[in-house]
This record gives structure tokens, C-alpha cells and sequence, in this order.
């Protein structure tokens, strides 16, 4: 049974002797942020106003601090106040549109709105604390009193709750020396995990407005979508009284079924790593009254009223799709970050001339998990993949290569009328005519002044030798001579020994990954301390040798086993 | 502690997996895996039929795609990493009415599917009929060779190695069910190596099946490419086996009514009668020739008519005579024009070299002159396709006309291309060629006068033509030998 922590603060204040006056202080502070989040200014973001989402998060925290408030680690009425606070101030820098250059909201850029978004916990910071020291005329009002003891860590805690600040805003509230009232025990880290925690489980339908007089970017209209399918979260006992474990239902309509592990595992893979990231301050803070349980349970259902949007619906879902999908994939690579920014920035080049990448494969790599990137981005930004796989042997002779280009690029909308390649002689040899080849050449030349094409040629080493030769001596080249606008990636394995096709042209390789990039993963995407990543990634090392295919099926166990789920097919369940 | 346990293996990684894996997601990625690769309705329709999965088939199938082995694979296909379709396919055949009915099951799709490609030529039409057969095999071994042999002949006829590769790679892949098609299978290994010119691989597959084969199509292609191997090593001996193979898989071809076939075997067992020379050979040739071109008009087999116009005119203008050598310039202009047509560049190299030749032979100014700008052309064809053989030929073409224009400047330069000739051929290792260009050269030699030269030169040609075994010229080799001794006053 959760508990109300506002009514909590107040017995607790009321039982102090002398009695402490922080729950009339919290009611301030509440009406304050009321009165700040009146009107949400960034109206096409997920609901932030304190009078819902505060209000939801301070639930939250009543289901996770159930059991502890009834041990000898309960939180302190000062402990509670702050954080309770911080619940309701925590994102005011998102009401803040001053970016520093004097331009009004109406000149704000998309990007603008990125950086405000991005920076609103430390802003928040900021502003929690000129804000209740002094204030201008055009000013919002913040109704905290300016006594140092409360006033810093309440807004420390409020920055926390950002991941991308949480360490280090952690390692500021230790240091501090405050002590509000003059308490031995205050712990200001554990508040910031657990507004972290209570702010990231304030996932639910209700935040979802999708308003129709914004043209929201893919992010964001990915974010109401992700809301609108959870129908409740909640806290509840986990494998022991001590664990806390989340609960999840989630609704989707019925033609959810190619993207429901897609919101599922970005939703679930966040929580993990939030909970990854706050459990150690948590259970080191409580000696370990409370921790976060290892799994998280998911149950799915199917709309039976038509009430459930699809994110299939309107290309705009289908950009926040493609959005999703690269967002998960993302966080489930390990390093290659240098060939992903040189693919992206490839990509981006390729509207001023040929660019071409080359990508050395070994056995066992995760060219596979390159390969769902690559597509996840040329989805996300609307460009057209072509992918000739050499794997198999048949049907992948030279003219051949230029049919499925052309059958390929048709698929997408394009047509070559100049193109007669499926109706010429299929042949390997030397011998074969040119103009089918010239052709096709000159019509992409066209296509690609308008629509940016990645042509993906996997596995190009075990091409027959003539079609080879061809690729490499005779079709990059001449792509790249008459700089026509695409990018070519080209991937073969180790010690092939290809020949390069331009001096320029990028190197790649997929080699097995070293420990320290598996603790990196562990870390920066998973949220893992660094002790506890490290740990993790020898353990993995010494079971995979590095072998990425190995690795990331280790990843994939790790995640199969932090997932319970029930769903409505009445069998498949992990 | 990350719940992997020891991954030993890629085997027992996948185990691991499938322990973790709710057993819909493992009975589907086994399902999917079998394909080489699927597209979304394909791996939704083989749930659907196959699994029992109450209604979830393709959000199962949205579950298998994000596994960590299954990636994008061409045009929205997906593709499961090569270990993982093994293992997942071996615990499929575990079950085995499953496994099969799922393999017949394919058979029939994808027949369905190649219904739909009209150009039989296209690559996925290919690529379909390729797949068609891999998976008839484990259920029906001999409708599956029968159809590879169909597809793997017409793709070595067509020249698409990567296709007749494909064949073996099936072969290999399915050998658990095609190990008794031996012989198949080291037909189309000769068949690729041949392409490849890996002619020890080619000759060894090609003699399995010239020895063990039925008296069929692969024995009769097998026997006549065998004398072809032959016949470029080299040699009396070799020249009269190859004559002998030719001549029995004519017999073989005609039997089982293979025109197509009779019309090549022609053109190669004429070659082989020119090689071993005599009139009565030169004049058999060119009935063979004459034979060859008439079926291979009515085919309309235009690769192969130019190539027979072209060994027409060579064996006329041997047996010499101006109205023969007239037709013969008729046969290299036509076989000159169908090659260009078909874009079939070193063959019109080198008709553009036997022209000049006829014309050579024909004399007079303006067609002398024509010859030379047809060497000419032909050696910028052969040097840019990165013939050297056919280089060092016309090389010696254009020297031997400069040689016959006469005039010491003519004579400097047809020694210079001589020199690049024997060049060529000595780092091609054609010794054959070499003493040929050094015949040449000694014959240059003695018409400057330089005695010493041409006799050093002769005594080469002697050496290399006794270490091939090719005595035809030696006798006269041996009495010039001595005359230039005699000239040197030795």
C-alpha cells in the first residue's frame, strides 16, 4: 500500500520536537510551482505541469518508500521535505526560454528547443536558487524560503533527476556540508535517486496529448506515443520485502504487432538503466533496506475498442518509429562509435558528392547489429537503403548487381526508364556491354540530386573474382568519378585483401571488442557503476573472448532474464 | 553476475538462448531459419502454417527480428547469421516431419514466387529456381539435381560463374542428401574451374566424368572440354587424345540429339585437325567448319557463329589459294560484325588480327596498309581488356608485315615487336608461343645477316619444341640449323 508522503512530512513535522514547520513550507512551494506550470509553455512536450506529473511522481515515491519509512531508515522529515521540493521544482527550466542570445520564443528553432529540453535540470539548479534569492519584475515566483540549509540541496536534488547530470550532481550533494537540521543523517544522493526513479516512473497514458496545432519532431511525438500505451505503472514487492520491483501494463492497438517489442524494450531498457544507475546510491544509502529488484514486469494487452493510436498510422508515427528503432539499437551497440559518426556524417556528405566507406568483417562480429543501425539510421532520415549481399553466390554477376540496383531503387518510387539491364545478356565476362551499366549510372546521377541512396554492398570478397573486379575496378571507381551523390558502404572479411577504390576512402574494421569497451557499455548505456561495469565486463570477457556475436548474445540473455512478461496470447511470457 | 553460464561454443551460446527465449520465439526462429533468408509475409506465413502460436504469428515473428543473430538482409529480408541458421535449422530437423513438410512447404512458395518473374533471365529468377532446388533436397534428391543440372548447364552456357558456383555451393551445403551425385557435382566443379582457367582442377573433375559418367550431356561437354585441356598443353600426343575425346563426344552429342553441342565439338575437333596439320586434316576442318556454321545459323547461335566464320577463314587461307582466301575475308568481316554486335571484344581482337593476315596474304598496298591499321586496332582492344597472350600475337603479326614491306627501318621496328613478344610469352610461361617468336627472330636474324643471332635463336626454338614433344618441324629446324652453321663457316 503506498503511502502519502505529503501527509508523512506533515505527521513527521508535527511529531518533531520542537515541531518543524517544513510541511507548511512544502504547501508554499507547491503553490508556487502551481502557479509556474499553469500553462506549460512547451506545449508539445508529454504533461510536466506540477498539479499531474509532480503530483504522480510524489506516488510513486510513496509505493518505493512503502516498507522503508516503517525501518530505522526511513527518511527524515528534513530528508522528505527535500525531496518533495525538489518533486515539484525539479523541472522549471523546461518553463525557462532563455537561451542567452536575446531572441524571443517565436525565433526558437528546433534545436533550441533540443538545448532546452537537454540543459533544463541544471537550469532548474539555477533557477531554484536566483529565484528564491531575487527576482525581476517579469519574473516567475518561487515561494522557497532562502534558508542555505534546504535551498542548495533542493535544488541539487532537482538537477538530478537528469541521467546525464545524475553522477555528478550526486558526488556535489556529498560533498556538501549541509546538515538541515542539524540531523546526522542526511542523504541528499539518495534523494536524487529516488527523484530520478519517481520522475522516470511517471510513464502513463495520461501525459500523452499528441496536440494537433504542433508539428512535433519524431522525439517528441515518440515520447506521447511511448505514453500512450502505458496504462499503469506500479511499485510493488519484489524477490525479497527489500526489493522494489516495477510493474508495467501496457496497451496497444491491434496492429501493434511489428513495433510492440520496439516500445517494450525502449521502455524497459530505460528503466533498467535508471535503475542501474540510482541502485547503488539507493542501497548504499539505506544499508540496504531498499534496492531495486533485477526484473521488470510487463503486461500486454490488445485495445479491443479502437481507443489505442498506431504508430503505423501517419508518417509522421512511422518517423517516430524509425526513431525508436535507432534509438534501441543505439543503446544496444557496443563502441563503434567512430563507424557510426563517420556513417552518419557519410550520409550528410553524400549530398555533395560520392562518399565510400569500408567495413572489414570478421567471423562472429556484429556486423549483423551494424547492419540494424545502418538501417535504423537511413529510416530515421529518410534515405534510401540498397543493399546487394554477396552470401549467396546466385544471381549476383555484374549486370545482375545493376538489376537489383534497379529493382531495388524501383521498389522506393524510383523508375529508369534508360535502364534495359534484366532485358541485355547476362554475362560475367570481360566481354560484357557497357551501356546497360552507363545507363543506369547516368539515371542515378539524376535520382540522387533529389534523393539521398546508401548502397550497401556486403560481403564483396567472396563475389565471383570477375564480378570483383568489376565492383572495385570498374562501378565504384566510376560512381566516385562522376561523384555521383551517394554513399557506398562496402563490407568484406578479414584478410580478403580488396583492393581500395578511392585513396579517400574510409576504414573500418569490426574487430573483437576489448574489455574496456564492454565495461564502457555497461557503464555509459546501462547505467552500471564503474566498479560494477568493470566487474561485469571481465565476467563477459572471460565467457566470449571479446567475440562480439558472443557478447551481444550474453547482452541478450541479460535482458530476456531483467524482463517478465504476460501478454495476451495466452502463452509467450519470459 | 551476468546470467550467462560458459559459453563454450557458438552451440551452447545458443543454447544458452534458447533456455532464456520463450519456446514460441525458439519454434519460430527455428521455422525462419531454414529459409536463407525471409521476408515479413514469408516468415509471417510460415508461423502462421506452422506454429501454433494462437493468433501472434507476426508479432512473434517482430520478436525473432530483434534477436541479436537475425539482421536486415537486402530488400526488407532478414537474415539469420550463418552458426545460427545451422544450429537453429539442426534442432528444426530434430523434429523431422516438421522439418520436411517445411522444406516441401518452401518448395512450393517459392514456385509460386518464380511463377510471378516472367524473364527467366532476371536474377531473382535465378536466385528463386537456385532455392527451389536447394530445398527439394532433402525430400526429393533426384528432382532437385535434375534441376540444378538444368539450371547449372544453362548458367555455364550463359557464363554466369557466380550461378554455376552456386550450384556447387548447393551441392555442398545439401551433400547429406546429394552425396550420391558425384559425378554431378564434379561436372560443374570442372565446368567453374574451367571458367576460371584452373585447368588441373578442371581436367580432373572433367576425366571422373568422362570415365564414370552415363553416356549424357555432362559426360559429352566433359569429354570435349577435356580435349580442350589437352590440346592447350601442347603436344602431338595431347593434340591426337583431344582429337579422339572430340570425336567421341560428337558421337555422344549426336546420339542424344544435343545440336547445340554438335555445333561446338565441330569448331573444336576442326581446330584440333588444323593443329595437327596435312592437307587432308586442313580439308576435313573445313567440312566440319562448314557443318558447324550451318547448325549454329539455324540455332541462332550467333557467339558460336562468329567464332566458326573466324576458324573458317583461318583454315581457308592455309589451304591457301586466292578465291580461298577472298571467302576467308568474307568469314572474318562477318564474324567481325557479329562480335561487335555482341560486344565480344577479344574475339574481335582477334579477327581483326586474322584479317590483317588475309589481307596480308592477298597483297597488294591498300590492303597491306588496311592490315596494319587492323593490328593495330587490335592490340589497343587486346591491351586494354589485359590480354597479354592475344598481345604477343599480333605483335608478331605486325612485325611479320613490317618484315614483308621490307626497308631496314621496317626491319628494326618488327624486331623491337618481336622482343616485346617474346617478353610477353616468356612471363606468360607460353613456351609454345615463345619458340615461335624466336623462330621469328631467327628468321629476322638471317635476313640481316646476322648469322650467329638466328643460329642462337634456332637452337632455342629446337630445344623448346623437343621439350614439348613436337617433333612436326624438327628435321627442318635441324637442316637450317646446320645451313647457318655452314653460313657461320663452322
Amino acid at each position: 500500500m503506498a503511502i502519502d508522503l505529503e501527509k508523512e512530512l506533515k505527521d513527521l513535522c508535527d511529531q518533531s520536537v520542537p515541531r518543524l514547520d517544513l510541511y507548511a513550507r512544502l504547501v508554499l512551494v507547491r503553490a508556487s510551482s502551481e502557479a509556474i506550470w499553469a500553462e506549460q509553455r512547451l506545449k508539445w512536450f508529454t504533461d510536466h505541469r506540477a498539479t499531474t506529473h509532480s503530483r504522480y511522481i510524489i506516488e510513486h515515491l510513496g509505493s518505493i518508500l512503502e516498507r522503508l519509512q516503517s525501518t530505522a531508515q526511513a527518511l527524515t522529515p528534513h530528508e522528505l521535505y527535500v525531496l518533495l521540493a525538489a518533486c515539484y521544482l525539479h523541472d522549471i527550466g523546461m518553463q525557462d526560454f532563455k537561451i542567452g542570445d536575446g531572441r524571443g520564443i517565436e525565433q526558437l528553432t528546433e534545436d533550441d528547443y533540443k538545448l532546452i529540453r537537454d540543459r533544463h535540470p541544471e537550469r532548474g539548479r539555477q533557477l531554484i536558487i536566483d529565484r528564491t534569492l531575487r527576482r525581476d519584475r517579469d519574473d516567475f515566483r518561487i515561494d522557497l524560503d532562502d534558508d542555505p540549509q534546504y535551498l542548495v540541496p533542493i535544488a541539487l536534488v532537482s538537477q538530478g533527476h537528469g541521467s546525464s547530470f545524475y553522477i555528478k550532481t550526486v558526488e556535489e550533494l556529498r560533498a556538501l556540508p549541509n546538515r538541515p537540521g542539524n540531523q546526522a543523517r542526511f542523504r541528499a544522493g539518495l534523494l536524487a535517486a529516488l527523484l530520478l526513479m519517481g520522475d522516470e516512473l511517471d510513464l502513463h497514458e495520461r501525459r500523452a496529448k499528441f496536440p494537433q496545432e504542433f508539428a512535433l519532431s519524431p522525439t517528441s511525438l515518440l515520447h506521447h506515443y511511448i505514453h500512450h500505451y502505458v496504462t499503469s505503472v506500479e511499485v510493488v514487492a519484489g524477490r525479497t520485502p527489500k526489493h522494489r520491483r516495477i510493474r508495467l501494463a501496457l496497451q496497444f492497438p491491434r496492429d501493434s504487432d511489428e513495433f510492440r517489442p520496439d516500445v517494450r524494450d525502449w521502455i524497459v531498457a530505460r528503466l533498467h538503466r535508471q535503475s542501474e544507475l540510482t541502485n547503488p546510491e539507493i542501497e548504499e544509502s539505506t544499508e540496504g533496506e531498499l534496492a531495486w529488484d533485477s526484473t521488470i514486469e510487463i503486461k500486454e494487452t490488445t485495445d479491443r475498442y479502437g481507443v489505442r493510436r498506431s504508430l503505423m498510422e501517419s508518417p509522421a508515427s512511422i518517423k517516430a518509429l524509425h526513431e525508436l528503432r535507432r534509438d534501441i539499437v543505439k543503446g544496444q551497440r557496443i563502441n563503434r562509435h567512430e563507424l557510426v559518426k563517420a556513417l552518419r556524417e557519410a550520409i550528410d556528405q553524400s549530398r555533395q558528392g560520392c562518399q565510400i566507406i569500408r567495413v572489414i568483417d570478421f567471423v562472429d562480429s556484429d556486423w549483423g547489429h551494424a547492419a540494424k543501425e545502418l538501417l535504423a539510421i537511413c529510416n530515421s532520415k529518410g534515405i534510401s537503403l540498397v543493399h546487394i549481399a554477396f552470401k549467396e553466390a546466385v544471381g549476383r554477376g555484374p549486370l545482375d548487381v545493376l538489376t537489383r540496383v534497379a529493382n531495388a531503387l524501383s521498389k522506393f518510387g524510383f523508375s529508369f526508364p534508360g535502364y534495359y539491364g534484366s532485358q541485355s545478356p547476362m554475362t560475367e565476362t570481360h566481354d560484357a556491354p557497357r551501356p546497360a551499366e552507363q545507363a543506369l549510372i547516368a539515371e542515378l546521377l539524376v535520382l540522387t540530386e533529389s534523393s539521398p541512396l546508401v548502397l550497401l554492398l556486403e560481403r564483396v570478397d567472396i563475389a565471383e573474382s570477375a564480378t570483383l573486379s568489376w565492383l572495385i575496378r570498374w562501378f565504384l571507381p566510376e560512381l566516385s568519378r562522376q561523384n555521383v551523390k551517394l554513399l557506398a558502404v562496402v563490407t568484406e572479411l578479414e584478410s580478403s585483401g580488396v583492393e581500395k577504390v578511392t585513396p579517400n576512402e574510409q576504414l573500418f574494421s569490426l574487430l573483437p571488442y576489448t574489455k574496456d569497451e564492454i565495461a564502457e557499455h555497461f557503464r555509459v548505456s546501462q547505467g552500471f557503476s564503474p566498479h560494477r561495469a568493470e566487474d561485469e565486463a571481465n565476467y563477459l570477457f572471460s565467457l566470449s573472448s571479446g567475440s562480439p556475436s558472443r557478447v551481444h548474445s550474453g547482452l541478450s540473455i541479460r535482458r530476456l532474464h531483467g524482463l517478465s512478461l504476460i501478454d495476451d496470447s495466452g502463452g509467450a511470457n519470459v | 553476475m551476468i546470467a550467462v553460464g560458459l559459453m563454450s561454443s557458438l552451440a551452447t551460446e545458443y543454447d544458452l538462448l534458447c533456455e532464456a527465449l520463450p519456446a514460441p520465439i525458439v519454434q519460430a526462429a527455428e521455422l525462419c531459419a531454414l529459409p536463407h533468408f525471409v521476408d515479413d509475409q514469408v516468415a509471417y506465413q510460415i508461423l502462421h502454417d506452422f506454429a501454433n502460436l494462437n493468433g501472434t504469428a507476426r508479432r512473434t515473428w517482430a520478436e525473432v527480428k530483434r534477436l541479436p543473430f537475425v539482421y536486415p538482409y537486402e530488400q526488407g529480408r532478414w537474415r539469420f547469421i550463418d552458426a545460427a541458421r545451422i544450429h537453429f535449422s539442426s534442432r528444426l530437423e530434430q523434429n523431422n516431419g516438421m522439418y520436411l513438410s517445411l522444406h516441401q512447404y518452401l518448395v512450393e512458395k517459392l514456385e509460386e514466387q518464380r511463377r510471378q518473374v516472367e524473364d527467366v533471365s532476371a536474377p531473382e529468377a535465378r536466385e528463386l529456381e537456385w532455392r527451389i532446388a536447394y530445398h527439394l533436397a532433402p525430400f526429393h534428391p533426384e528432382r532437385a539435381v535434375e534441376r540444378l543440372i538444368a539450371f547449372g548447364e544453362s548458367a555455364a552456357q550463359a557464363h554466369q560463374l557466380a550461378d554455376v558456383r552456386g550450384v556447387i555451393d548447393l551441392f555442398e551445403e545439401q551433400k547429406r542428401w546429394l552425396s550420391g551425385f558425384r559425378i554431378e557435382r564434379a561436372y560443374f566443379e570442372g565446368r567453374y574451374a574451367y571458367a576460371l582457367q584452373n585447368y588441373p582442377i578442371a581436367e580432373d573433375r572433367f576425366a571422373f566424368v568422362w570415365e564414370h559418367g552415363r553416356p549424357d550431356l555432362m559426360k559429352a561437354i566433359s569429354g570435349h572440354l577435356l580435349g580442350r585441356i589437352l590440346e592447350s598443353r601442347g603436344g602431338r600426343s595431347r593434340q591426337e587424345e583431344a582429337e579422339r575425346l572430340y570425336g567421341e563426344s560428337l558421337r555422344l552429342l549426336r546420339s542424344i540429339g544435343d545440336r547445340r553441342g554438335v555445333a561446338m565439338v565441330l569448331n573444336s575437333l576442326g581446330g584440333v585437325l588444323v593443329a595437327l596439320g596435312g592437307r587432308s586434316r586442313q580439308q576435313e576442318a573445313e567440312r566440319l567448319y562448314r557443318e558447324s556454321l550451318r547448325i549454329g545459323r539455324e540455332l541462332g547461335l550467333q557467339r558460336n557463329v562468329a567464332m566458326v566464320l573466324n576458324s573458317l577463314g583461318v583454315v581457308l587461307v592455309a589451304l591457301g589459294g586466292h578465291s580461298r582466301q577472298e571467302e576467308a575475308e568474307g568469314f572474318y568481316r562477318e564474324s567481325l560484325r557479329i562480335g561487335r554486335e555482341l560486344g565480344l571484344q577479344r574475339h574481335v581482337a582477334m579477327v581483326l588480327n586474322s584479317l590483317g593476315g588475309v589481307l596480308v596474304a592477298l597483297g597488294g598496298r591498300s590492303r597491306q596498309q588496311e592490315a596494319e591499321d587492323l593490328y593495330h586496332g587490335s592490340l589497343k582492344l587486346l591491351r586494354s581488356i589485359g590480354d597479354r597472350r592475344g598481345v604477343a600475337m599480333v605483335l608478331n603479326s605486325l612485325g611479320g608485315l613490317l618484315v614483308a614491306l621490307g626497308g631496314r627501318s621496317r626491319q628494326q621496328e618488327a624486331e623491337r615487336l618481336y622482343r616485346e613478344s617474346l617478353k610477353i610469352e616468356r612471363s606468360i610461361g607460353n613456351r609454345r608461343g615463345e619458340a615461335m617468336v624466336l623462330f621469328r627472330l631467327s628468321r629476322l636474324a638471317e635476313e640481316l645477316r646476322e648469322f650467329a643471332q638466328a643460329h642462337q635463336y634456332l637452337e632455342n626454338v629446337i630445344s623448346i619444341e623437343a621439350e614439348l614433344g613436337n617433333l612436326r618441324h624438327m628435321e627442318q629446324n635441324r637442316r637450317r640449323l646446320e645451313e647457318l652453321r655452314r653460313k657461320l663457316g663452322g
